[in-house]
């Protein structure tokens, strides 16, 4: 699809250290601490208003911090404005100049910044070609689709070959297929050229799929930051564990799952799936086990039974909505799992799937 | 604005009801529109009638009344008008730029950039929208005396450099340019002149076009101040040159006056002709009704 022979450029390091920015009484970032590694994807995820593109913003330098520092390849750069920083930016509605053709609104950095007049055409043609964007050179954005319009963007980011882009929910106005695609050319695109990129969504799948480090954030504060798996297997709060996966992990509360089972055998159950007697002798209702709906099957034997309400069949899986106690879950069974409806349901679930949160703090129950 | 809203909603209605009814308001309307515009133009289809027929005909209306050119060569001969025009020319451009360069930079600075006391002075400047130029013209008289510039074109021109209403068009249409394409461009590394010249005044061309017909349009017909100003032929704009003309001695025949009428106003006719749907179309994005 896409094809560069340029030279790959080294990607540089960010790092920010007890980040905060406020705006009177709005507390937008609480010391945030992150870093980027040279030459990776990091994506920043979290719902609207969670800080985000303000993270970002901070990281350009078109905001100062209110306290912290920023540093890029271990220079500190808190102070600098966004030119001193060697970096490009994609913005979520393209930014593009509406008065100038695409050739020159990809080639304002390099006009404004001299770039001899041969080498501004040789980088053009390339980088047009690149993109699939050669036909329409002369064009006005204005005369562009909504997917041409964002090449030209991504254009005007990687012709100048900064050592760190950054993006600002660049898809989110394109359809889902042409959110696809584009998906893939600008994580090859990255990879190809090598640069450090820093990618802002609220779409977990762009962010499962593209990133080396998804960083979620919830509230101006970095919930979690780690590998995709990571953060899918193994969810430090409640936030994270509600927030990943599509449908997310069940949370279900411990005393309901005592209830569930068969009396005077609950203890022995929960202490079957962890044996960190500790934790279980404080009081169950603090705590609420997390388990993927994947994870949960069927089975004759099983000890817990939860009450059917409703059954969605999908060809290749089953969902399963079902309750035990006060708590609702979901299961994803095979597709070909047969159960009558208003039955109750025995469940089972392996030990090494579950994961244990105090409801109180949010925090994950580290089980070693 | 209104009469022509007035209008296409009474087409809308003619055409609705022009089988069964006989609609009398809009008639009426119709009429009294017919009526006004006649009344307006009145003087004006006079002056032309005039201009170019012999001065027999200055009070006799004859449709075949032979045309002429005469009174035009008659009236630029008895006046001299081509320095008239240089002198309006460039009193114009003199101002239209300096408005330009100051009511962009002025604007910019409203609309970009957040500075102790923006509010105060963006209030001060609004209240120039109030004041009348005339009230003035004794202290602007003063003033010029004092900077010994009295009968320059320099001196027309100052009082109305600083323009009010450019810096509030200019600041109104700067504020609506989306603060993604700043960012856009200070990410590249422009600088602020850099931004201003290459993103906001680009942006902000039919503003540029309806305010620069106005600007001229009333500077070239301007005539109370240039006439307390000037008292020599090489600095007399137009429209003061004309007056003198018409009243150095009452033997000067109307038609060759208002060949002379015509000869003046004739380039902001043509100019207005030509940018005229520009002109509605930029005033109607500037949101002046
Ligand atoms: N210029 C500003 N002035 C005051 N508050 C602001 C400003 N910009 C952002 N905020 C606040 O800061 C918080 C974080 O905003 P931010 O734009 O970073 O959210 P986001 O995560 O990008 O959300 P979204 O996904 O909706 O874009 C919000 O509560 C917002 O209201
Ligand atoms: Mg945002």
């Amino acid at each position: 699809m896409i094809q560069t022979s340029s030279l790959p450029t080294p990607g540089q390091a960010i790092e920010l250290a007890a980040v905060t920015k406020q705006w009177g009484e709005t507390v937008a970032l609480k010391q945030i601490d992150l870093t980027v590694a040279p030459g990776t994807f990091t994506v920043l995820l979290g719902p609207s208003g969670c800080g985000k593109s303000t993270t970002l913003r901070i990281i350009a330098g078109l905001e100062s911090a209110s306290s912290g520092t920023v540093s890029i390849a271990d220079r500190d750069v808190t102070l600098l404005p966004p030119s001193e920083r060697d970096l490009a930016m994609v913005f979520q509605s393209y930014a593009l100049f509406p008065h100038l053709s695409v050739a020159e609104n990809i080639l304002f950095g390099l006009k404004v910044r001299r770039t001899p007049k041969k080498q501004q055409r040789e980088r053009l043609l390339h980088t047009a070609d690149v993109l699939g964007l050669s036909p329409y050179l002369s064009r006005k954005p204005s005369q562009l689709s909504g997917g041409q319009q964002q090449r030209v963007a991504l254009g005007r980011a990687i012709i100048a070959e900064k050592p760190i882009c950054l993006m600002d929910e660049p898809l989110s106005n394109l359809d889902a297929k042409l959110r696809n695609s584009m998906r893939m050319e600008i994580r090859e695109l990255q990879q190809t050229l090598g640069f450090s990129m820093v990618y802002v969504t609220h779409d977990q799948a762009e962010a499962i799929t593209m990133a080396d480090q998804v960083v979620l954030m919830q509230e101006g504060e970095i919930a979690q930051a780690g590998t995709p798996r990571e953060i899918y297997q193994t969810p430090a709060t409640i936030f994270v564990a509600g927030f990943i996966g599509t449908p997310p992990m069940n949370l279900i509360k411990a005393a309901d799952v005592l209830q569930a089972t068969a009396p005077g055998k609950g203890m022995e159950f929960l202490r079957g799936m962890h044996d960190s007697a500790a934790n279980l002798s404080q009081s169950t209702s603090e705590l609420l086990i997390g388990i993927r709906p994947e994870h949960i099957g069927t089975q004759q034997q099983a000890s817990i039974s939860a009450k059917i309400l409703g059954m969605e069949y999908l060809g290749s899986d089953l969902l399963v909505t079902c309750r035990i106690g006060e708590s609702i879950l979901l299961a994803r069974m095979p597709g070909n799992t047969e159960i009558a409806a208003n039955e109750t349901l025995p469940l089972v679930w392996a030990e090494e799937n579950t994961a244990w949160f105090d409801s109180n703090s949010g925090a994950r129950i580290r089980l070693d | 604005m209104t009469e022509t809203t007035v209008n296409t909603v009474n087409k809308k209605n003619l055409g609705r009801r022009f089988e069964f009814k006989f609609d009398f308001d809009t008639v009426l309307n119709t009429f009294a529109m017919w009526l006004l515009a006649f009344l307006w133009a009145l003087p004006l289809l006079y002056a032309i009638w005039t201009a170019f027929h012999p001065a027999a005909y200055e009070t006799r209306f004859e449709l075949f009344a032979p045309l002429t050119l005469d009174n035009f060569v008659k009236a630029w001969n008895a006046a001299p008008f081509a320095r008239y025009f240089l002198n309006t020319f460039l009193l114009v451009t003199l101002i239209l730029t300096s408005q330009f360069v100051l009511c962009t930079l002025a604007a910019f600075a409203f609309a970009r950039f957040k500075f102790p006391g923006r509010n105060i002075l963006f209030t001060l400047v609004l209240l120039q929208l109030l004041v009348m130029p005339d009230i003035l013209i004794v202290e602007n008289y003063k003033t010029i005396r004092q900077l010994g510039l009295v009968d320059t074109i320099v001196a027309i021109g100052l009082p109305y450099i600083a323009s009010g209403f450019g810096i509030f068009l200019l600041r109104q249409t700067f504020m609506t340019v989306p603060s993604e394409l700043d960012d856009a461009a200070r990410v590249e590394g422009v600088s602020f002149l850099g931004l201003l010249l290459k993103v906001y005044v680009p942006l902000a061309k039919p503003t540029y076009l309806a305010y620069g017909l106005v600007s001229v349009s009333h500077h070239w017909n301007n005539f109370l101040w240039p006439l307390i100003i000037t008292n020599s032929v090489e600095t007399r704009p137009v429209t003061v040159g004309l007056s003198v003309f018409a009243a150095i001695d009452a033997g000067v025949e109307w038609s060759v006056i208002n060949a002379a009428t015509l000869m003046t106003s004739g380039p902001l006719l043509i100019a207005f002709l030509l940018f005229q749907r520009q002109f509605v179309q930029s005033f109607m994005r500037a949101g002046i009704r």
